[in-house]
């Protein structure tokens, strides 16, 4: 009975101690209390002091004071969360939180909520007039300056950021990495080599030469004011070839010494392809940035990152694991990279404007692709979406396009002429807007995308398919993407980690 | 003894009803997880086959597959591949899909590829992409095709399942007390 007391006691003590002793408050940083935005996708940021414990956070915006009417994001992981809002209108937003541990998460905890206004002005609070002190007009008046700064227009350069160096690598291995022995095949061209003992379940490092990550390309964005965001494409080994000398311990009778010890006797050498776990995440300021997405083909990343404050070190940081658990082998290591940023002008020299209202993924890039040879534009991944005019000019063409018959049409199509002299033309429409001879502008809707047409004899899926062409004719085409102004990084190819032949063609971004 | 630790390891988890993930590791990456039985998971990476006991995260190599290959199982619980080719073709009185599984051939119109294949069913979809999509249920003993209108739950194993995160590692997530729900289930239905 005692003793029962005794464990119902410490257990009691153990969860007081990791419930009572957690002092955490959460702070709102951005956008402060009472501040009025033009800018419709807003990066919320806040600040908890207990640094010790992990926490999840429920990200909440009201629409009234009184939140009866609200919109949360929980199971944030995070402290911070990006979020489109509408364009006009006044938000109440406050954060709660609790303990990761304690699953499910009651988000008991709340912080103070603050307001702000998003192109809408707040109304003003009336206080007793005070005597202005001379430091808080020097505040107040910066204050405004900070806030004209905010209702300019954000040009959004690219910053080019270039590895500088790598500064640390490590490799950890539970096992001995001086044995250099081979007494088994002589083939040292492989990767690793590991020696193992079978039945004393010892085992040692022959060589093993990873190679280290590299960073191919990467570009820094500034989306506001000190908030940024990167992307990195590189290269790291996705595949290790594995030898592995096995040798036994031979008893031998005759042999006393073999009786206490182990005479080890080589056995045969086995040969295997790993594909080692991986994690590659990037750092400012020490402080881990979330990734947006990690797109990987081959020995190939891609990696989009969440958004983050300017900060002085932005690093990237890698770790890899390798299990041999039949060897009793394991090995982790890993290294770091430091991004050096540097600025680049944005190209705003290209002709044409989007085609949409907002950017919309690819499904097939222009070019010789796994699907076509070639492929006369770019796919676009819409589905009724308003086509637009990409620069002022003239509708020249419109109709039924079937190039092959019943089984290969490009459906509702339409052929302008623009400005500088090219054409542009537009395939699968579901409805066409304009006339032949009416005179467009960069912008105008033209009509509706859609899956009119045929491939293989079989109904499209929806998209629009989109050319430039140099001339009227087909076989004048280009890659739309030499003449398109927009950001193409921000184009993705849809869906390409479970459909890996849309990254094929002329691809601005062959890796995601 | 190292039975005795997974035992009781599974026992400890069965009491507290908590979700475990564990690391499969050495594998990243994969094109197919096929699921055989409770206890192994068949993981298809680029050409190599893989067979991976759950419990012990035993990993071996089972066999190797072509390209145009994809890997089903069969009632014996066995690797059973099924090789497909897609053509082109100007006529709706043509086939453009070619299936060959055990030595059968099976063609079709439409073009379209596997997704899911156990014992004597197939599941295919339509095989490129920027055509409308279409979900087939195919009867291996005649070849007997039929369209479903959403993409059916072909396994259910309650809360076992191998994830795959942002980097491609996979893991092995259940929860004991719902695997011993499907057996008893499974137990009572014998």
């Amino acid at each position: 009975m005692f003793k029962f007391h005794l464990i119902c006691i410490s257990v009691a003590i153990f969860f007081l101690f990791t419930t009572v002793f957690v002092y955490a408050d959460v702070k709102l940083i951005y956008p402060p209390d009472r501040a009025e935005l033009t800018e419709t996708e807003v990066l919320f940021d806040w600040e908890n002091t207990d640094t010790l414990h992990e926490y999840l956070y429920q990200w909440e915006l009201g629409i009234n004071e009184n939140w009866s009417g609200y919109i949360s994001r929980p199971d944030l992981v995070e402290s911070e969360y990006l979020r489109g809002l509408t364009k006009y209108s006044i938000y109440y937003w406050r954060v709660k939180y609790c303990l990761k541990s304690e699953i499910p998460c009651k988000y008991d905890l709340v912080s103070p909520t603050y307001v702000l206004g998003v192109n809408k002005e707040l109304p003003k609070i009336i206080v007793e007039e005070v005597k202005p002190d001379p430091k808080e007009e020097e505040i107040k008046k910066n204050t405004s300056e900070e806030k004209v700064e905010m209702k300019e227009k954000i040009v959004t350069p690219k910053k080019e950021v270039i590895p500088k160096e790598i500064i640390e690598e490590y490799m950890d291995w539970n096992v001995n990495t001086q044995d250099a022995k081979i007494l088994g095949a002589a083939d040292t061209t492989k990767v690793c080599r590991f020696k193992y003992v079978n039945g004393s379940k010892k085992a040692s490092v022959i060589h093993c030469d990873i190679p280290s990550l590299n960073i191919t390309k990467s570009l820094g964005y500034s989306i506001y004011t000190n908030v940024n965001t990167i992307s990195v494409q590189g290269t790291y080994f996705s595949q290790l070839n594995v030898l592995a000398d096995e040798y036994v311990c031979k008893k031998d009778f005759l042999q006393p010494k073999s009786w206490f010890s182990c005479i080890e006797e080589f056995k045969e050498t086995n040969t295997f392809t790993i594909y080692p776990n991986m994690s590659i995440r990037i750092y400012a300021n020490d402080t881990l940035v979330n990734t947006l997405s990690f797109d990987s083909q081959g020995n190939s990343f891609n990696m989009y990152s969440g958004y983050f404050k300017d900060g002085k070190e932005l690093r990237l940081r890698y770790g890899y694991s390798m299990d041999l658990g039949k060897y009793n082998i394991q090995m982790n290591g890993g290294g770091s990279v430091l991004l050096s940023p540097q600025m680049i002008t944005f190209d705003t020299e290209k002709p044409f404007s989007f085609p949409f209202e907002e950017l919309i993924g690819v499904t097939q890039w222009h070019g010789n692709t796994a699907y076509q040879k070639p492929h006369t534009g770019i796919d676009f991944g819409s589905t009724k979406e308003n086509v637009l005019a990409v620069s002022n000019g003239e509708v020249i063409g419109k109709g039924w396009d079937s190039y092959k018959g019943e089984c290969f049409s490009g459906g509702n199509y339409l052929l302008t002429k623009q400005s500088n002299g090219m054409y542009v033309a537009y395939f699968h429409l579901e409805s066409i807007g304009v006339n032949v001879g009416k005179k467009i502008k960069t912008g105008d809707v033209l009509g509706v995308s859609g899956n009119t047409g045929a491939w293989n004899c079989q109904s499209l899926k929806s998209h629009l398919h989109f050319e430039t062409r140099k001339g009227r004719n087909q076989s004048t085409h280009v890659n739309p993407v030499d003449y398109i102004s927009v950001d193409w990084n921000k184009v993705l190819t849809l869906n390409s980690k479970y459909i890996p032949e849309r990254l094929s063609g002329e691809n601005p971004h062959p890796n995601f | 003894m190292e039975y005795l630790k997974l035992s009781l390891h599974l026992f400890l988890l069965f009491l507290s009803g908590s979700n475990e993930k564990i690391l499969i590791p050495n594998i990243t990456n994969p094109q197919q997880i096929v699921w055989v039985n409770l206890n192994e998971v068949s993981i298809v990476k680029e050409e190599n086959i893989y067979l991976v006991d759950v419990w012990n995260m035993d990993i071996q190599k089972k066999g190797e597959r072509l390209p145009n290959e994809f890997v089903g199982i069969d009632e014996e619980g066995n690797v059973l591949l099924c090789s497909f080719e897609n053509f082109v073709i100007s006529s709706k009185d043509d086939y453009s899909t070619r299936i060959v599984i055990k030595g059968k051939e099976y063609k079709y119109f439409e073009t379209i590829r596997p997704i899911y294949l156990r014992d004597n069913t197939l599941v295919a979809m339509t095989g490129v992409d920027f055509l409308e999509q279409h979900i087939y249920k195919i009867n291996l003993d005649d070849g007997s095709k039929e369209e479903l209108k959403e993409m059916p739950k072909m396994e259910e194993k309650g809360n076992l399942y191998v994830s795959e995160d942002i980097y491609g590692n996979l893991y092995i997530n259940y929860n004991i007390r719902e695997i011993v729900k499907i057996i008893y289930t499974n137990l009572r239905q014998l």
